[in-house]
């Protein structure tokens, strides 16, 4: 019973992670159709620059909670920025072009900022501090949930949600669901294409930069290199759930996570991916869509 | 258009061929003047830099010190880099560019996975002398008769661990690993060593690989939970290691971690903290204070900013004694002459005196063993 709860925390916490990631896949999938290969290395960058800035802030004599806050602002914004550039110089001068050329200039993107990381930062695995302050109410689950577990999946509800009205409630949410449907008709009834895209990778990159910091702080460590699994496992989840399907994403995530956890736990964790890349075909071989994508057009 | 591209690619080709004959011919005839070309490959790019840069400097250290006195057969040695990235596939493609200019004394390369392949290329045309590569079979099989390296086998570890695991009283132990070639025969070793010593009554709980850069390990951290183990034997780095130690130190498992050479390094200390406390680990003995070492590291701090790392004596010994031995050989092409040279000959290194056996595996270098006490290695005698 105890080996089944602490699979399920953990679990719970992979899926969470994948789905702040895979929001960004899924996303941008939706709005132009494209996947942004380079998503995983902007949830590195977001790792770093969190880290950076927790140092940075940590000697300004900040500590706690506002340390916390604070770096991860920083690490979303810049990220944000990231995020932003990156349409700007790698996919905007290929819209309309054939659908692969943008998919390899996605590709090159993600090498080219791996390898800038480790030029510029360092090719060595950087300690991470535990910048999460201790939470009293959590004492009672000591050795099932941690404190930085906790983090994780609050975090990533509370970023659900926020997306959630973000996309039904706002006036640019409903233009990104106007271009998701059909982006011709979109731009007829005067919607900004370009702005709406913009906005898309932004807030992608956004979600991503959270994942990275929490995922820094939950490993304690980072390098140039943890977007590549991670990014992976999440475009995974993100076709999993249904790819362009925002909630699709999040379920898509939270199986991977679960059936990783379980594979390892009553398996071997020889088979933990093996178990996860079964399921993938097993679903998409009964929902070519995945398990939430809507079985309409071909977007090509 | 097809036929014009074909004349021209031919043109071109026999163009080049007729430079590269030039330039052959150019070469015999001045071939003591020539620099002697010695390969490296290894880890330059990808997550296990650190490893290969870590090689490159201290073979940096031996070519400049043979170099400024006079060379090696009264030759300039220049060093040919190529990248693996420990990846075998890299590292098929760096060994056809390195033999391909017809390199026949080759330092590396990084990793036990990568060295087996590129071992495959060479075949019988090179000399190759690594000083990070591992694996036991590497020597053992006597597939490669023109190997040889300066670093301690991995049993030399595992029967190091066990000894730990006896002298602690630990009887149930998790055995897990990264998948990797090092880690995987690390994990192989030490479940073998367990279990001949069937008299210790050491169990052997748990066995399995993890994925190495995992988001975390806590599904093997509740499986170790489950199985009551006392010990966890890890093989593979310490970046895999620290982050294993913090999830089980999270989920407060007791288990304590027992590593091998690749947790022997200051950043599993740094990342780790104070979840690595108590945690032992295998590695090199500290020879920094000789004065060959002092001399070495005073060279290295004045050309990098960066950290010697754990090979950098190793690779300055494999080197040396490379050099040395192609000294008395008395030629650089002689492979069978030069591989008598280091199996007979005892040479002076960094690492002090230093001779190969018949497989190619070092006489001489052990290991130690070290706790994590108040973020130090600390020497630990059983």
């Amino acid at each position: 019973m105890e080996l089944f709860l602490n699979l399920c925390v953990g679990g719970l916490t992979k899926g969470s992670i994948y789905a702040l990631i895979a929001l960004g896949y899924t996303m941008v999938y939706g709005i132009i159709a494209l996947i942004n290969f380079a998503h995983g290395e902007i949830y590195m960058i977001g790792a770093f620059t969190a880290l950076i800035f927790s140092m940075v802030l940590g000697a300004l004599g900040l500590t706690g909670w506002g340390l916390l806050f604070s770096a991860g602002f920083f690490a979303v914004v810049y990220c944000a920025m990231y995020g932003w550039t990156l349409e700007k110089v790698a996919y905007k001068p290929l819209r309309g072009q054939s659908r692969l050329a943008p998919l390899i200039s996605a590709i090159g993107m993600s090498i080219f900022l791996q390898n800038y990381v480790q030029l510029v930062q360092t090719p060595n695995f950087l300690a991470f501090p535990d910048l999460i302050p201790d939470l009293g109410f959590l004492s009672g689950f000591r050795g099932v949930a941690s404190k930085t577990q906790f983090a994780i999946v609050a975090a990533t509800a509370v970023s659900m949600v926020a997306l959630t009205l973000f996309i039904k409630k706002t006036r640019i949410g409903m233009a990104m669901r106007a271009v998701s449907q059909d982006p011709t008709m979109a731009r007829l009834t005067g919607v900004n294409i370009d702005k709406v895209i913009s906005t898309t990778f932004i807030i992608g990159s956004m979600l991503a930069a959270v994942g990275g910091l929490l995922i820094g702080n939950y490993a304690h460590q980072t390098d140039f290199f943890i977007g590549f699994l991670a990014g992976m496992k999440a475009f995974t989840a993100a076709v999993l759930g249904g790819i362009g399907s925002i909630p699709g994403a999040v379920v898509g995530a939270l199986i991977l996570g679960f059936s990783e956890s379980f594979a390892a736990g009553y398996i071997s964790s020889d088979y933990e991916d093996v178990v996860a890349f079964v399921l993938l075909i097993a679903i998409l071989t009964l929902r070519p869509d995945g398990i939430m994508g809507s079985a309409t057009t071909q977007k090509v | 258009m097809r036929t014009t591209n074909i004349v021209t690619s031919l043109a071109l080709a026999a163009a080049v061929s007729l430079c590269g004959a030039s330039a052959g011919s150019a070469q015999e005839s001045s071939a003591a003047q020539e620099p002697l070309k010695v390969g490296f490959g290894g880890a330059l790019l990808g997550s296990l830099a650190s490893y290969g840069l870590s090689n490159l400097y201290g073979i940096e250290f031996a070519i400049h010190k043979a170099n400024s006195s006079g060379g090696v057969l009264g030759r300039q040695i220049q060093l040919v880099q190529e990248d693996d990235s420990c990846d075998p596939a890299l590292a098929s493609s760096a060994a056809t560019k390195i033999s391909s200019q017809g390199i026949k004394l080759v330092l590396g390369h990084t990793c036990s996975g990568a060295t087996h392949t590129a071992l495959s290329v060479y075949g019988g045309n090179a000399i190759v002398v690594s000083s990070s590569a591992t694996d036991i079979n590497l020597t053992d099989s006597g597939d490669n008769p023109y190997f040889f390296r300066t670093t301690p086998r991995d049993d030399a570890q595992s029967s190091l661990q066990v000894q730990l695991i006896k002298a602690k009283g630990y009887k149930k132990v998790a055995i897990l690993h990264d998948k990797g070639d090092y880690g995987k025969s690390l994990a192989e070793l030490a479940e073998a060593a367990i279990k001949a010593d069937t008299a210790s009554g050491v169990e052997v709980v748990l066995l399995e690989g993890v994925t190495s850069g995992q988001v975390s390990f806590d599904a093997v951290v509740a499986k170790v939970k489950d199985s009551g183990a006392e010990a966890v034997v890890w093989g593979g780095y310490y970046n895999d290691a620290s982050k294993l130690a913090l999830n089980l130190r999270d989920k407060e498992v007791a288990a304590v971690v027992i590593g091998a050479d690749g947790l022997y390094d200051d950043r599993f200390l740094s990342i780790g903290g104070k979840a690595v406390e108590g945690s032992f680990a295998t590695g090199q003995s500290d020879i920094s204070q000789s004065a060959a070492a002092k001399e070495a590291l005073e060279y290295h701090r004045q050309n990098h900013t960066e950290e010697t790392g754990t090979y950098f004596f190793y690779a300055a010994a494999a080197a040396q004694a490379l050099f040395a031995a192609v000294e008395k050989a008395g030629t650089a092409d002689d492979l069978d002459l030069i591989k008598k040279h280091l199996t007979e000959d005892t040479v002076e290194t960094v690492l002090g005196p230093v001779r190969f056996d018949a497989k190619g595996d070092l006489i001489g270098a052990g290991f130690k063993l070290y706790e994590v006490k108040d973020g130090k290695f600390a020497e630990v005698t059983l």
